[in-house]
């Protein structure tokens, strides 16, 4: 798979602190690319590199698909931390101005109003809207011209349950067209729901990076239980799959790289066990990020 | 011309924009109104400084001291229109929506020339009006004021430009403006009379304020001998370049390599 975003050693200082401390990353074409981190962790910092806000101190990314970065950033529509707009004009003429920056065309801008349910609203001026109706607007003006990649930086803040799932589906249904999407956030069920891939930062350091299956799959708990449970409990300690064991009211196993739930079903009915109950959890990105990010 | 046009669709909707501009078009106008009928006075009695011709050939220096005053509105807009986009944050939004750096730089640029030769042909246009209004007669004596007030201009902008900059803030930006107006009127007066000698005209804004004085006072001032002789125009004009020169160099190289 093509790599649209490639960033090589990235890192920045702000006075003594380093806030980047060599970032590596490839971001793969279609993919939704979760960046996660606390906050303070530079994920806010590392997009502001992307988007030439910030300059680095070291290191340098490539925007594979375009010939300069300011055509990339021309191509592709961003949101960095808060939307920034002009007070005093109305949500349409803001839009206006960032069309002409982008060089495309003001048709787009009531299709994008449209997209995002500020379309009613358009002659209001921003200094108008709720906070919800100006993170609203700042998506709207990072889906002019149909980018082919989306840079979004904490999407659904000053959102409401309802705008929040809004965005989410929104998110969804714009990676089914094919768009690559890369989103920062500190909320993890929101990237869990919509990423494939994931990059989590601490301190300014890349913990680990890769699809949401590589990072999470391995780590997958399995429960288990049988009739005859003690039996169960002496079978399996001489199975040598078994990375941990833990006794609750299931038992609960992980096992060690390249095995899986059918060689374990397989293990025990072969040692007489009739499994009553088996159910694979996919370990949360909450339960991981947290063991990381400690 | 696109980067002209982006800083139009910013400015256009802005009340603050047309209040300025309004109160410097009218009152301009209206000042000069007055003083060529002897409402607006400088002076006592039959005597009126403000007033002393306003047909040619002296009508462009009379004009262009007069002028020298009021382009502090048009300042205070171009400090207004660049700290709006530090308020606001545009300036991040400009550059993430595929502005380049030096782009951003460069739309203010142009709205300072094109802010200044506004100005500038409302200078001319009302120079020729009261030349005429006034017995008429040759207008090309003393043109280059025009010129003069165009190089005037445009380093005030640039000046008010360069303190937005760095303060980012409206309220302070024209208060560190008027600070320092204050503080080098001194300082030039100052360094004048302690080492008597007229380079102290030399600083930022006094170069170019030397291209307008009020021409009575220079008229005066000839009648006093003096030690020292006043700098060729030549000198105030090339320093003029060079501070304008400046001030672009310095914040090239500030919105190239800064975090914004």
């Amino acid at each position: 798979m093509s790599t649209v975003l490639t960033i090589h050693n990235i890192k920045k200082n702000y006075g003594p602190i380093q806030a980047l401390k060599g970032i590596e990353l490839n971001v793969p074409k279609s993919s939704v690319y979760g960046i996660l981190g606390p906050n303070g962790s530079g994920k806010t910092t590392l997009l502001g590199i992307l988007l030439d806000v910030l300059k680095a101190d070291h290191g340098e990314y490539q925007w594979n698909e375009f010939n300069s970065a300011q055509q990339a950033r021309q191509q592709i529509g961003s949101l960095l931390e808060t939307p920034n707009f002009y007070h005093y004009m109305t949500a349409e003429d803001n839009l206006k101005i960032a069309v002409q920056i982008k060089q495309r065309g003001f048709d787009d801008v009531d299709r994008v109003l449209k997209q995002v349910n500020l379309y009613e609203r358009r002659q209001s001026k921003f200094s108008t809207f709720s906070l919800g109706m100006k993170q609203r607007l700042a998506i709207a003006s990072a889906l002019l011209g149909n980018p082919s990649i989306l840079v979004l930086d904490e999407p659904t803040n000053g959102l409401d349950p309802v705008g929040i799932a809004e965005i989410r589906e929104l998110i969804i249904q714009l990676s089914h067209e094919g768009m690559t999407i890369i989103i920062a956030s500190h909320m993890l069920d929101e990237i869990e729901k919509v990423c494939t891939h994931v990059a989590i930062l601490k301190l300014g350091n890349l913990i680990i990076e890769g699809s949401v299956g590589e990072v999470l799959n391995d780590e997958d708990t399995i429960e288990i239980n049988a009739s005859n449970r003690e039996k169960l409990i002496d079978v399996l300690k001489n199975f040598d799959a078994i990375k941990s064991m833990k006794l609750e009211k299931n038992i609960q196993l992980t096992l060690n790289p390249n095995r899986n739930i059918e060689q374990l079903n397989q293990y025990c009915f072969e040692h007489g066990i009739i499994l009553n109950h088996i159910i694979q959890r996919k370990r949360s990105l909450e339960s991981k990020f947290m063991e990381i990010t400690q | 011309m696109l980067l002209l046009k982006i800083e139009w669709l910013k400015l256009k909707k802005y009340t603050t924009f047309w209040v300025l501009t309004g109160l410097f078009v009218s009152l301009y106008i209206l000042w000069n109104i007055g003083a060529n009928k002897s409402i607006v006075s400088m002076g006592s009695g039959p005597v009126n400084l403000m007033s002393s011709s306003y047909s040619f050939p002296n009508v462009w220096s009379n004009m262009g001291f007069i002028y020298s005053w009021f382009v502090f509105f048009l300042a205070i807009l171009m400090i207004i229109s660049i700290s709006n986009e530090f308020s606001f944050k545009t300036h991040r939004q400009n550059i993430i929506d595929g502005l380049d750096r030096l782009d951003f730089l460069h739309g203010k640029a142009y709205l300072i020339l094109s802010i200044s030769l506004l100005s500038t042909l409302l200078f001319a246009l009302l120079g020729l009006f009261f030349g005429l209004l006034n017995g008429g007669g040759n207008p090309l004596p003393q043109i280059e004021k025009v010129g003069y007030v165009f190089l005037y201009t445009l380093n005030y902008l640039s000046f008010a430009a360069l303190i937005a900059f760095f303060i980012r803030r409206s309220g302070m930006s024209i208060v560190a403006l008027f600070a320092y107006l204050l503080f080098e009127t001194i300082f030039v007066k100052l360094i004048n009379w302690k080492f008597d000698t007229n380079y102290g005209n030399l600083f930022p804004l006094q170069s170019s304020d030397e291209l307008l004085p009020l021409p009575i006072m220079k008229s005066l001032s000839s009648m006093v001998p003096s030690q020292t002789a006043d700098l060729p125009v030549m000198v105030y004009l090339f320093a003029s370049v060079c501070y304008i020169a400046i001030y672009y160099i310095i914040l090239r190289k500030k919105i190239i390599t800064t975090d914004l």
